[in-house]
């Protein structure tokens, strides 16, 4: 066997996949590299983070974690989403029903019942679930029901689903709030103190370190378990569905039967994300079931890419990471709402026009802008901070290699000290002049980063490019390294 | 060519009824686009179908596999069971299967994924790599195993009337059902698909094709059906058909000069 290349296979293997497991790296290692207490530091990294925290962009451990956690429940649920959605083609503009009955299912099975006088030798006096055991199970009512709606909307050909599901949440909300069912469903305000798996009481704050490892751990394995099924024979099917239903039954495909199969799967996973997001907040409330989380849900995952299970959790990171920790600090609570539907809005229609099939299959070089210009941005916001070199004034190796990023990154961005300069002068003029804004200080860093982020990402797309042209008319190809490429 | 023709015609006669057509009707509001049509098919015949346009041969093949329910009418599988409104993929099952007149290929699926699809119902316990080797099998058939990694949406037409065709043989049907296998393809392309048709039927398949290219067809099957405005007005050898009055004023005399 040839080793070199047996060698350069797996390279290729791994380089193919480096967004997944990079991505994946970061989320385990985050809780290391971000210093929680309880966890073994990494050297470097948690010096770096050390430093680049201290600005104040990401507001604390506990809560960057606890954000970071929403971000994999959304995750998992945008997911969820496109596994009816994007790959069988069948639109749920609904799923917010998955979300709200799993959190009153979780909440009514952990919390328990009363045992029929009968039955009490089999169960005791008082039934109930592991608030775990609660979660799969919700997502097993969840799939149940699911069945039962693609009975009635999925055996026929046509946009029944759609419409069905536009309007079944609506329903399930107004009869949840409705006076009689007052003790089963808690009225208008639901239930307080849902338990959650780290406290199965559900009266205590929730621990935020250990949440994030459940959470995260749940986000890998449902959405593994997703991918499994969107990479195998099931999968293939589903698409046939979404690309030519006729054709597809032309085959032998039974559409009914795949189409259920792709909405019950679908269905007990926005199950678990549905429980999962009551026990974050720790209550179940009719405003689960809202056309708000429908919608949020799809925008997610159009954002980062449909058809491609994993475009449903990067889009949810970036729009959660962006309205949580962003936006939410910028702007008064007041405005938020609006500022969130109008920021959802704007990618929505900027992804589309260059990226129509998400950040998931963008191009590689879009795909690297992003990266790169998200570390430009990170860079510009902690480079002007006055007491930011003090830092070199101990020297240990993570100190030195941010030195030296920083040293490359201004090299490299020197030619954008006007964009940098313009961005900063209307992105402020618009957020304090026009928007009436006093930003605060912790405000103002956020808002300045966003502000890069915008300048940084066409930056970071534009550079190379310009790099290159420049390049080969003053210089020509390079030396001996590197290949001709003709334009 | 000519020895297996006449070997077919010998045996002809002692070849079951693989499906049989009983007073078929279909009726658009009015429109009879089908109009009690009665014909048999035997097990194992090459038959092309032939008529004007809006004679109703799209019709009659949506109604044989179950695309659309019959407004009257039997059709009778094996001498047993009468299959008419069944679902298309029931129908499937059974062994009867179709392309379509437009090619509809799964677009942003790959050539070998395209011809995987149809081996999956059958084949639920089977492993991975075997589907994978049926499906790139399906493709070798057509001379389209070195593109097998192309999507769909990239190849040019005369590919994806092959992949249609690789993929409804895939489910390996008793009887195949093409709606103008040759329409819009050069005379090379419509030679290789030519050949396989008659590969296919040479392993022993029943297919029925309709076709407006009168030459290729009347070389290519052993009888031929004639439709006009729904009903059913001729039925004999190519050569027969060639000279019958009625055939040639309601669709030869006036339009041959049209598809040739
Ligand atoms: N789904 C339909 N609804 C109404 N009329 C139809 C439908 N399908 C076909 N027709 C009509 O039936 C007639 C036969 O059509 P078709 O079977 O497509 O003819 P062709 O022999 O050219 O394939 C045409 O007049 C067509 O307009
Ligand atoms: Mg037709």
């Amino acid at each position: 066997m040839d080793w070199y290349e047996f060698f350069e296979d797996i390279w290729d293997e791994i380089k193919d996949r480096g967004y997944y497991i990079s991505g994946i790296a970061l989320l385990i290692f985050l809780p290391s590299i971000l210093g929680a207490s309880d966890t073994p530091s990494i050297p470097i990294l948690t010096d770096i983070y050390a430093i680049v925290g201290n600005i104040g962009l990401f507001g604390s451990t506990n809560f960057f974690l606890i954000i970071l956690s929403l971000c994999a429940i959304w995750g998992i649920f945008a997911a969820s989403w496109d596994i009816l959605s994007g790959y069988t083609g069948q639109i749920s503009f609904g799923h917010a029903i998955f979300f709200g009955l799993a959190a009153y299912v979780g909440y009514w099975t952990s919390t328990g019942f009363q045992v029929d006088p009968l039955l009490v030798g089999l169960l005791g006096t008082r039934f109930s679930l592991a608030p775990a055991v609660a979660l799969i199970f919700s997502g097993f009512i969840c799939a149940l029901l699911a069945v039962c709606i693609g009975i009635l909307a999925l055996r026929v050909k046509g946009p029944y689903l759609a419409l069905v599901t536009l309007v079944i949440p609506l329903i399930v909300a107004s009869l949840f709030k409705l006076e009689i069912f007052y003790t089963l469903t808690g009225g208008d305000h639901g239930f307080p103190n849902v338990p959650d798996v780290l406290t199965p009481t559900g009266i205590l704050d929730i621990d935020t370190l250990n949440f994030y490892i459940f959470s995260i751990s749940v986000l890998l394995v449902s959405v593994g378990i997703m991918m499994l099924i969107a990479y195998s024979r099931y999968g293939l099917v589903f698409q046939s569905i979404r690309e030519d239903e006729d054709a597809a039954e032309s085959l032998g495909i039974n559409l009914a039967f795949y189409k259920i199969l792709a909405f019950a799967i679908s269905a007990f996973f926005a199950g678990i994300a549905g429980g999962m997001y009551a026990q974050y907040r720790s209550i179940a409330v009719p405003s689960f079931f809202d056309t708000s989380f429908s919608f949020s849900v799809i925008i997610m995952a159009v954002i980062g890419g449909i058809g491609s299970i994993s475009g449903g959790v990067v889009g949810a990171f970036l729009l959660t990471i962006l309205i949580e920790i962003l936006l939410g600090d910028i702007f008064p609570s007041s405005v938020l709402e609006g500022v969130d539907i109008l920021a959802f809005g704007l990618l929505l229609v900027i992804t589309l026009r260059y990226m129509p099939y998400g950040v998931a299959r963008a191009k590689s070089d879009q795909k690297k802008a992003i990266v790169f210009g998200l570390l430009f941005a990170l860079s510009w916001a902690i480079i002007p901070i006055s007491n930011f070199f003090e830092f070199l004034s101990s020297i240990s190796i993570g100190n030195i290699i941010l030195f030296l990023a920083m040293v490359l990154i201004t090299i490299l961005t020197l030619p954008a000290i006007p964009v940098f300069f313009v961005s900063e002068i209307v992105g402020l003029f618009v957020l304090e002049g026009l928007m009436g804004l006093s930003l605060s200080p912790k405000a103002l860093i956020k808002a300045k980063f966003l502000i890069y982020c915008i300048a940084g990402i066409p930056f970071a797309y534009y550079l190379p490019k310009v790099f290159k042209i420049l390049r080969l008319r003053f210089w020509g190809v390079w030396p001996s390294v590197g290949r001709y490429e003709p334009e | 060519m000519t020895t297996t023709f006449s070997e077919k015609q010998v045996s002809n006669s002692q070849r079951s009824v693989l499906i049989e057509v009983q007073n078929l009707s279909k009726h658009f509001e009015g429109l009879k686009a089908v109009d009690d049509v009665n014909f048999k098919i035997k097990a194992g015949e090459l038959i092309g179908i032939i008529g004007p346009n809006g004679a109703g041969k799209t019709t009659l093949f949506n109604l044989l596999t179950g695309f659309l329910k019959p407004t009257k009418g039997k059709l009778i599988l094996d001498e047993k069971k009468n299959i008419a409104g069944l679902s298309p993929h029931k129908i499937a099952k059974l062994g009867i299967t179709r392309t379509f007149q437009l090619v509809r290929p799964f677009k942003l699926l790959n050539a070998l994924e395209n011809t995987t699809v149809p081996h999956i119902p059958k084949s639920k316990l089977t492993r991975s790599s075997t589907l994978k080797n049926k499906a790139t099998w399906s493709l070798i058939t057509v001379d389209l195993a070195e593109k097998k990694n192309y999507p769909a949406f990239i190849l040019p037409h005369g590919d994806l009337k092959r992949l249609d065709f690789a993929r409804a043989m895939a489910v390996q049907p008793r009887m195949l059902l093409l709606d103008e296998p040759f329409a819009g393809l050069s005379v090379e392309e419509a030679f290789r698909v030519e050949r396989v048709i008659r590969e296919a039927n040479e392993k022993g398949m029943t297919i029925v094709i309709v076709e407006h290219k009168l030459k290729i067809l009347m070389r290519l099957v052993e009888r031929v059906i004639v439709l006009h405005q729904g009903k059913l007005i001729g039925e004999g050898t190519p050569k027969e058909i060639a000279n019958n009055d009625e055939v040639i004023t309601a669709y030869l005399g006036t339009e041959a000069k049209d598809y040739e």
